[in-house]
């Protein structure tokens, strides 16, 4: 299990090198949707299977809308790929040999504190670890304790989301 | 814009303040930043142009980054400790970052580069905004944190913002851009003086807020944004260019003027506490801002731009803008220092 | 009161009278001039009563003393001292000044100050006279300054002139070198003696007094131009040639000899003061005869002589002869003074012009001056029975006879055969000849004021020197007896002078030099001196002042270094912090940085 996990959080890099490294937005976006696609599947496999399933679906899906725009709104007609600009091609080339010398370094079992964080132990990584048989999962749990105690937090989460689109719409509004 | 949008935005504005200020929890404080953050977009966007878009642009780059960071610290901090708590921030590392943020967020110095830029590329009315109010939240948070905030981090770069004020100021003919300088400098003043005596910093918030204001409010009279403009002060408004150079000096801080007392107290705080290699270089570097507040004086009280005979003239037309507020502003930002001994619960 | 003083008051009073007319309508009248001369030739006239007084009497010295005023315990008074010295010298200044004045008054006819000219002439001779009666210092200093400064004013007669200015500031600035000497003696005696009054000084004789000595010396050295004071005596040949004559004859410059011949009894029990006194005036008489040998100016060649007379009245004194110092200050305003006229003459006649070589065969035209000239300048030579001879002889007599320092007698007898050579060349290029001046010059000598004035002054060169020596019985014992060629010494070499000087002349009469020897450009530049002192420590002086002053203190470290330096430093940390580009990207990039810095600060 944790080395579906780790392959994962490597692919999660892969991605976020992918959209780094500056092609053209079309491959950008391509790379973002599978860190983001992989960044869920790693939330799951830690066990907050109610979490990693609503990012999916409410982050992902309005992200696969503004993946679909930009496509079709895209006016390139030969887009940059990784592969056409010897600087786009350098800088992935770096990214992810850096990312290997990190991965190669982790498993050599070198223990890298780095940011007060001990990444040579990846047990450590489990946040959400289940321990005993339990009437209802932590994240449920979570998730109605928020409407239940924090509802002027949800009030304020909810003005907030309104404030953002608002905010949104009205610089783009008549230009 | 609507008034009623206009409206709407500003309570939010104020709202996000108010949220970050009130509040106990990280995740509330940070919800507030943001929402601070995004309603100041549209105000800064208020006279639409590529200028102001290009400044709004910046402006969200930059508090998104500081707002990421702290975000970041947050998340570390809570791993590490188990709470939300904002006033407990046992680690440095979280509380370096978060410093580190929120000083991107004042403006300060090793971050300091978006304020010029973005002040200056919007209007008047949103670079006071700008100047003021948004300095209220993460100061707030500031204030909350200070404890476990490393101190030799704090006075480097507080002494950055003083130096990069002073000297960046004296490079400009761009009012707002002078002023968004003299913002950075006095950040530098209120950073410094935070571990020592953190109502200090609030002091010197308030004087700072309503000289800085009057200072906007007189500029918005005259609609001048540079010193070549202010130097057609003198036939339009005389008195106002009086007041100007008052409250110029009291934002330099000299001694008659309200403006002397934040700089009073944090360099007699200061070396209360033994420091006095600081305060006499933040004296001296003070005196770079006050060289470009005496070119402004001198540009706006001395100088006679090139005009008709008609332009002249215009002193004798009333003035139709009128702001209510103007004249209680200056008053306070000029002649308040008297009322010193009574700051004395302060200490 | 006796006769003694009576007169001489009588004789000062005379003087001052045309001074105090100053204010009234004869000072405007063109009859000025000869009531001044008249009143010098009275003047000259009741002096001679005390002179001959003196001389029948054979008094010592008759002290008059007034009361002036006393200052805590210092008594100054008026005091004068009528002595060997004051009462034979005030009829010479008389009287030379009388033929001075006279020969003013055909001199300088033209001059629309002729009135304001002898009035300074009157005072130049007044506070002369101060400085001889004077008894204590504080009289001796007011004639001292007077005559300083009235030579001042009276080089710089011809003010428009930058060069009679320069000299008149030399001359003053050099006396105010000597100055220093005097005043610190004065400053010495007032410590150590309580007292100015030249008797009680010696008297009290105080101990260790070779301070103040020194300080005479150096009053004596900058007043008679002896040898690193002397550039001013040559220059000073700007002024009217009258002025040369009062200055070089009878007044001022004997003013230093006449203070040490004053404070003799002090310098005789001081050797060291007196070997000083000898080797500054051998080397004067030397060297200033050097430079006499080929200058081309004839006043600059009779102003080089007087040079180095003094020197020899210098060198009397170092070997402790006063006596025979002031024997031949005498003798020497006699035929100086002449000397001088005649040239005074030689310029006149020939419009102006005073460079040697351009005269010639004059001894037709001006046989007058000619017979003045040849009479002055074998006097000066010291040839026998002349008026020269009697000091001059005496002083080489008792030089060579007495156990003195023999490189200073060496030096002393060759300068001796110089005066010679220098006189006999003034006498080969001026008189014989044939004329190199300009044709159509309206020559003419027979000027009742001229004539008059030289004939005096002829006999006094004649006869002054025997009636001196004859009548006054010398104080210090000459030497009577001595070997053949000690006694002929000045002789021998005053004709060695002679012939040779006549040779040479004739010999290189003909000559040019492609280019001038190094020897002869050494003496006609007046051995570099005034080259090296006048230009090198003032270019030194302001160099170094500008530099330290102006360049290092001013320019670099009070402008460029602090607000300069500050002003810059600024602009550049002005310019370099808000030198933004607006890119977001670098914002970013200082973002990182500044993070990560922080970061490892803290950590």
């Amino acid at each position: 299990m944790m080395y579906v996990v780790f392959m994962m959080s490597v692919l999660f890099v892969v991605g976020f090198i992918g959209f780094s490294s500056k092609p053209s937005p079309i491959y950008g976006g391509l790379g973002l949707i599978v860190s983001g696609g992989v960044g869920c599947g790693v939330v799951v496999s830690l066990g907050g299977s109610f979490l990693g399933l609503m990012v999916f679906l409410v982050y992902l899906g309005g992200m696969m809308v503004v993946f679909g725009y930009t496509t079709a709104m895209a006016t390139d007609e030969y887009p940059e790929t990784w592969g056409s600009n010897v600087v786009v091609l350098g800088a992935l080339i770096t990214g992810l040999l850096m990312e290997g010398v990190v991965v190669v370094y982790l498993f050599s079992g070198g223990g890298c504190e780095l940011v007060g964080l001990d990444l040579g132990s990846l047990e450590n990584w489990m946040v959400f670890g289940e321990e005993g048989g339990e009437y209802i999962r932590e994240d449920y749990v979570g998730g109605s304790s928020l409407y239940d105690r924090g509802c002027w937090l949800m009030l304020m989460s909810g003005w907030m989301l309104f404030i953002s689109v608002f905010v949104v719409i009205e610089i783009t509004r008549g230009r | 814009m609507n008034p009623l949008i206009f409206s709407m935005i500003l309570m939010t504005l104020m709202l996000g303040t108010m949220a970050t200020m009130l509040s106990s929890n990280w995740l509330l404080a940070w919800m507030g930043l943001e929402m601070n953050m995004l309603a100041m977009i549209p105000i800064l966007t208020m006279n639409s142009n590529p200028r102001s878009t290009e400044a709004a642009t910046k402006y969200f780059l930059a508090q998104s980054t500081a707002s990421m960071l702290l975000m970041m610290a947050i998340l570390i901090n809570f791993m590490l400790s188990g709470q939300w708590t904002i006033t407990k921030l046992p680690n440095v590392v979280t509380s370096s970052m978060a410093l580190a943020a929120l000083m991107m967020k004042l403006g300060l110095a090793p971050f300091h580069f978006w304020v010029p830029e973005v002040t200056q590329g919007t209007s008047l009315i949103s670079g006071a905004i700008l100047l003021t109010w948004q300095k209220l939240a993460p100061l707030s948070i500031l204030y909350q944190i200070i404890p476990s905030i490393d101190i030799n981090l704090l006075i480097i770069s507080g002494l950055l913002s003083i130096l990069v004020g002073g000297w960046g100021g004296l490079n400009q003919t761009q009012l707002r851009k002078i002023l968004a300088y003299s913002s950075i400098a006095h950040m530098g003043w209120m950073l410094i003086i935070m571990p020592y005596n953190p109502s200090l910093t609030i002091l010197n918030l308030v004087i700072y807020i309503l000289m800085t204001l009057s200072i906007f409010m007189i500029l918005m009279n005259n609609y001048s944004t540079s010193t070549s403009t202010l130097s057609l002060l003198w036939n339009n408004t005389p008195m106002m260019m009086i007041m100007l150079m008052i409250t110029l000096l009291s934002l330099g801080g000299l001694p008659p003027l309200s403006g002397f007392m934040p700089k009073w107290l944090i360099i007699y705080e200061l070396t209360k506490n033994d420091n006095i290699i600081l305060p006499a270089s933040m004296a001296m570097f003070a005196l770079l801002n006050l060289y470009f507040y005496m070119r402004l004086i001198y540009s706006s009280s001395l100088t006679m731009f090139p005009s008709t005979n008609n332009m002249k003239m215009k002193w004798q037309f009333t003035n139709p803008k009128y702001l209510t507020l103007l004249s209680p502003l200056i008053i306070l930002s000029t002649l308040i220092l008297p009322l010193t001994p009574t700051l004395s619960i302060l200490e | 009161m006796n006769l003694f003083s009576s007169f001489t008051l009588i004789t000062l009073t005379i003087l001052i009278l045309p001074i105090t007319l100053t204010p009234s309508q004869i000072y405007n009248s063109t009859n000025f001039p000869h009531y001044v001369k008249t009143t010098v030739s009275y003047a000259f006239m009741t002096s001679m009563v005390p002179a001959m007084m003196f001389m029948h009497l054979g008094h010592e010295a008759v002290i008059s003393n007034w009361h002036w005023m006393t200052i805590h315990t210092l008594k100054l008074s008026l005091s004068f001292k009528l002595d060997y010295f004051s009462l034979v010298f005030m009829p010479v200044a008389l009287f030379v000044t009388w033929s001075i004045m006279e020969f003013s008054l055909w001199y300088m006819h033209s001059d629309p100050y002729i009135n304001r000219f002898f009035k300074y002439l009157l005072l130049f001779l007044i506070t002369m006279m101060i400085l001889v009666t004077a008894n204590n210092l504080f009289q001796l200093f007011i004639g001292w300054e007077g005559v300083g400064m009235m030579s001042f004013l009276l080089i710089g007669w011809w003010y428009g002139r930058a060069d009679a200015n320069t000299a008149a500031l030399q001359a003053m600035i050099y006396n105010r070198i000597g100055d220093v000497g005097f005043v610190a003696a004065m400053a010495w005696f007032l410590l150590h003696s309580n007292s100015w009054e030249l008797q009680q000084i010696f008297l009290a004789s105080p101990k260790n007094d070779t301070l103040p000595l020194l300080g005479l010396l150096l009053a004596a050295t900058g007043k008679s131009a002896q040898f690193g004071l002397h550039p001013w005596l040559p220059s000073a040949m700007e002024g009217p040639t009258p002025v040369s004559a009062l200055l070089h004859s009878s007044t001022m410059v004997v003013a230093g000899v006449f203070l040490l011949i004053r404070f003799h009894p002090l310098m005789e029990t001081n050797p060291l003061t007196l070997t000083l006194t000898l080797c500054i005036g051998a080397i004067t008489t030397l060297f200033t005869a050097i430079c006499a040998l080929t200058q081309n100016d004839i006043k600059k060649i009779i102003a080089f002589s007087t040079s180095s007379q003094l020197g020899l009245m210098m060198v009397t004194i170092g070997i402790n002869q006063p006596h025979l110092a002031f024997l031949h200050i005498c003798t020497h305003a006699f035929f100086k003074a002449m000397l001088f006229m005649c040239s005074g003459s030689i310029i006149h006649s020939l419009g102006d012009e005073q460079d040697i070589r351009k005269m010639g065969g004059l001894y037709k035209t001006l046989p007058f001056t000619t017979t003045a000239l040849i009479i002055g300048s074998l006097a000066l030579t010291g040839m026998p029975f002349l008026t020269g001879f009697y000091s001059k002889d005496l002083i080489i007599e008792a030089m060579s006879t007495s156990y003195t320092n023999a490189w200073a007698l060496l030096i002393t007898l060759a300068a001796t055969s110089m005066t010679a050579v220098y006189s006999t060349r003034i006498v080969f290029f001026v008189l014989l000849g044939q004329p190199r001046y300009p044709m159509l010059i309206q020559i003419n000598e027979n000027n009742p004021f001229l004539i008059n004035a030289i004939k005096r002054l002829i006999l006094g060169s004649i006869f002054a020197g025997f009636m001196i020596s004859s009548n006054l019985t010398p104080t210090t014992v000459p030497h009577m007896t001595m070997p053949h060629h000690l006694k002929f010494a000045a002789l021998a070499i005053t004709l060695l002078g002679f012939a040779l000087a006549m040779e040479l002349s004739l010999f290189t009469y003909h000559l040019k030099f492609d280019f001038p020897l190094y020897t002869h450009k050494f003496s006609n530049m007046l051995g570099y001196y005034p080259t090296i002192i006048h230009r090198s420590p003032p270019f030194h002086v302001l160099n170094t002042s500008q530099n330290l002053a102006s360049t290092i203190m001013d320019l670099a470290w009070l402008e460029k270094a602090i607000p300069k330096g500050l002003a810059s430093m600024q602009k550049f940390a002005s310019t370099s912090i808000s030198n933004q580009k607006g890119m977001i990207k670098l914002y970013s990039l200082s973002f990182l940085i500044s993070l990560t810095l922080g970061l490892l600060l803290t950590i």
